[in-house]
């Protein structure tokens, strides 16, 4: 279409008289009241009871409801006013609650469906470390706190090895103690949290089926059968699933967080003019 | 999220929230844990809906009413100038007996230890208490820096003399706390130990931060950070580590509190107990079956002196035992308070001097290296003791305090890697420990 033809077009002369006559309008009516209106509308409260009754398993009383309402006003006035003074301004409150909002929004948004197996089995062999299974521990002790032998730790020690390599059980070794003799299928890092770093990590290549010892932990020593270590293994996603999806959810939205944040940084040329500070990273 | 996160067994997660009421900055905290996600309310109370406690409990007896099962934890009572164990409602009247069922009614344990303090006693609250005065933090919630004036109804011992008293009166008992302790720092982490503190705040991650104060605070602010204490943790005694048993666990006050290690305690008490049942190898089987344990009333006596059953194991990654102590707390026949702490059980051959105290373990930390050995301490201890001086018809409550040897505190870890000068504001060292909860004897 060629400009003359276009300014032909009674459409145009209809567009530009309409936007003339509202300025114009603009320019000649009283100021309007409404920018200091404030409805409390039967939405509003409404919405002010039943948020009350969630709390209070009640409806608000009419005095009650009259605070309410009297307080859902004041609010409205003194933010407006508030915001005319230019309060919301470079306000670190206001601006981390805006932030976090919009951020729920983006987090929300960026969610998909449920991940397929295939998705998730991709994401378990990428991070396997992440959600490897520790060695399982099954294994007999006898504690000896060295405060309560002195110096008659050693022989106590070579004397319950030969006894406990005769036969004799761990329960009639040693003096009683809260820990306990025997110790069923426990995952490596239970065993570090329960008998401290030294015994969990002697314990990881120590031989199975044989009394040893002496072993050292935050406790004293002990004398040391392992029954049974079933090796660390990586699992199947069967297995992990519930753990998997959590992380892959999570990686998601994070992703989603960062992606959405480079997409709109590029849309500012930021401008930093301290020494020491570096632009953000693109 | 607590939910996606639940690990039966290994790792439980509970679904909870704080109600933050602190008029004039005088700390009556609660921290509210539901028993499962099954039936949660859709709104929360808050301490802006109201500041009174007794609020709370109303609004929890509602939702206990739609079918959530949920108790509320009261914490940090050093900091509520008073406040947290007052003989007064809310509205300055004094409590009764309807109050008082209501408030043991949603509150089973309190919280005696955390980052902001270990609300125990007071040295003037309990003299003879030579460990009394441990990480107190003496301070409001002001940001002005402020101490309180009050302490009486700040500290747990105290209140249970009092939830007594009221008891005596037939108002029924308001404080039959059990004990509990968490870290309440507000950084994410979950670090209660010297060697790993972190600060309560996030800024506090900068070591600088922790030892030469925060840029701009006042020197109070900084004294505040200074003191604040790398505590605690509960110990739960319950049959499996899932929401179900650790919550019904701690609804019967089966929990012990510590300053930050993970040292474990037994503690129950019976008529019908020997001594010398606790070096028995399976005693805590025998232990369950002819008495109670800890969070427990005893069962009724036939008029001869009660025996208590304790016994205490370390931290394999903190210092050695130095002692358990069995904290007494009764009404004589006039009904007057008392309290009386028995060393029962410690390393060493110590003897127990003419001033009837136990002479101290001894210090091994080396304050330039921030090390300590355990050449001194024992790493578990234990004993039966039979209270010499029970008298059938004086109420009474009973906890174990068990004491590690002195360790460094987390400013002297901190001095030392950091190679700043040491602070000479707070102790270098501490004696880390463990509170059982009570066990109550009630007179027929």
């Amino acid at each position: 279409m060629k400009i003359r033809s276009l300014l032909r077009e009674p459409l145009l002369h209809f567009l530009l008289i309409g936007m003339l006559l509202f300025l114009l309008y603009g320019k000649v009516a009283p100021p309007s009241a409404d920018g200091n209106r404030i409805t409390v509308n039967r939405t509003v409260i409404a919405a002010l009871a039943s948020q009350f009754q969630a709390t209070w398993s009640r409806p608000p009383t009419p005095v009650e409801l009259n605070g309410l309402v009297d307080s859902y006003v004041r609010d409205e006035v003194l933010f407006r006013e508030g915001t005319a003074l230019g309060l919301l301004k470079d306000d670190p409150v206001i601006k981390r609650r805006v932030r976090q909002k919009l951020e729920v929004l983006i987090e929300e948004e960026g969610k998909s469906a449920t991940p397929s197996d295939a998705e998730l089995t991709a994401y378990l062999s990428r991070n396997a470390a992440e959600f490897r299974m520790p060695p399982v521990l099954s294994f007999q002790q006898v504690l000896f706190d060295p405060a309560s032998y002195g110096d008659l730790l050693e022989p106590a020690l070579t004397a319950s090895m030969a006894a406990l390599n005769s036969g004799a059980t761990a329960e009639s070794q040693g003096k009683p103690s809260m820990l306990p003799s025997h110790v069923e299928k426990l995952p490596l890092d239970l065993v570090i949290r329960e008998f401290g770093d030294d015994f969990g990590n002697a314990l990881e290549s120590a031989p199975v089926g044989q009394w040893i010892g002496p072993i050292r932990s935050g406790f004293g020593v002990h004398l040391v059968r392992i029954s049974e270590r079933t090796p660390g293994y990586v699992p199947a996603l069967d297995e992990a699933r519930k753990a998997v999806t959590r992380e892959w959810e999570n990686d998601q939205r994070e992703a989603a967080l960062a992606n959405n944040y480079a997409r709109l940084l590029k849309e500012y040329s930021v401008v930093i003019e301290g020494e020491s500070a570096e632009a953000p990273a693109q | 999220m607590a939910d996606a996160n639940n690990q039966p067994g290994k790792f439980t997660t509970f679904v909870g929230f704080e109600w933050t009421s602190s008029p004039q900055d005088e700390n009556l905290h609660r921290v509210v844990i539901f028993k499962d996600t099954r039936i949660l309310p859709d709104i929360l109370i808050t301490a802006m809906d109201s500041p009174d406690p007794e609020a709370l409990w109303k609004w929890m007896d509602e939702q206990r009413a739609k079918g959530s099962t949920l108790f509320a934890i009261p914490h940090n009572g050093n900091a509520s100038n008073g406040r947290m164990f007052e003989l007064t409602k809310f509205n300055g009247k004094p409590i009764d007996a309807a109050y008082n069922k209501q408030r043991a009614l949603n509150e089973p344990l309190y919280e005696m230890t955390q980052i902001k303090g270990t609300s125990e006693t007071w040295p003037a609250l309990s003299p003879n208490d030579e460990f009394a005065g441990f990480e107190q933090w003496d301070w409001t919630l002001s940001g002005l820096s402020r101490r309180p004036t009050n302490h009486r109804g700040s500290f747990i011992r105290q209140a249970l003399l009092d939830g007594m008293s009221q008891q005596a009166v037939g108002a029924g008992n308001p404080f039959k706390y059990g004990f509990m302790g968490d870290s309440d720092s507000h950084n994410a982490s979950a670090s209660t130990e010297e060697f790993n503190y972190t600060g309560k705040f996030a800024f506090e991650n900068n070591i600088k931060v922790r030892m030469l104060g925060v840029p701009g605070a006042s020197p109070g602010q900084d004294q505040q950070l200074r003191e604040l204490s790398a505590s605690g943790l509960t110990g739960v005694w319950a049959p499996q580590n899932t929401r179900e048993a650790l919550y019904d666990a701690m609804q019967r006050k089966e929990t012990f509190a510590t300053s930050g290690p993970m040292m474990k305690i037994r503690f129950f008490g019976s008529f019908d107990y020997a001594p010398g049942d606790v070096s028995s190898p399976d005693f805590v089987k025998a232990a369950y079956a002819k008495g109670v344990p800890m969070g427990s009333d005893l069962k009724p006596g036939t008029g001869k002196a009660p025996t208590f059953l304790v016994a205490a194991i370390k931290d394999p990654k903190s210092g050695n035992l130095d002692r358990i102590q069995i904290v007494k707390g009764w009404l004589d026949a006039s009904g007057a308070q008392h309290e009386k702490i028995y060393d029962v059980a410690w390393a060493g051959d110590r003897k127990i001097g003419a001033d009837g105290k136990l002479p101290a373990v001894g210090n091994t930390v080396d304050v330039k290296t921030a090390t300590y050995t355990d050449a001194i301490g024992a790493a578990q201890l234990a004993t039966g003791w039979t209270d010499p001086d029970f008298k059938p018809g004086e109420s009474a409550f009973y906890y174990a305090r068990v004491l590690e040897i002195p360790t460094p505190r987390w400013n002297t870890y901190d001095a030392a890697r950091s190679k700043l000068p040491p602070l000479t504001d707070v102790p270098a060292t501490i004696q880390e420990r463990a509170w059982s909860s009570p066990i109550w004897y009630i007179p027929n």
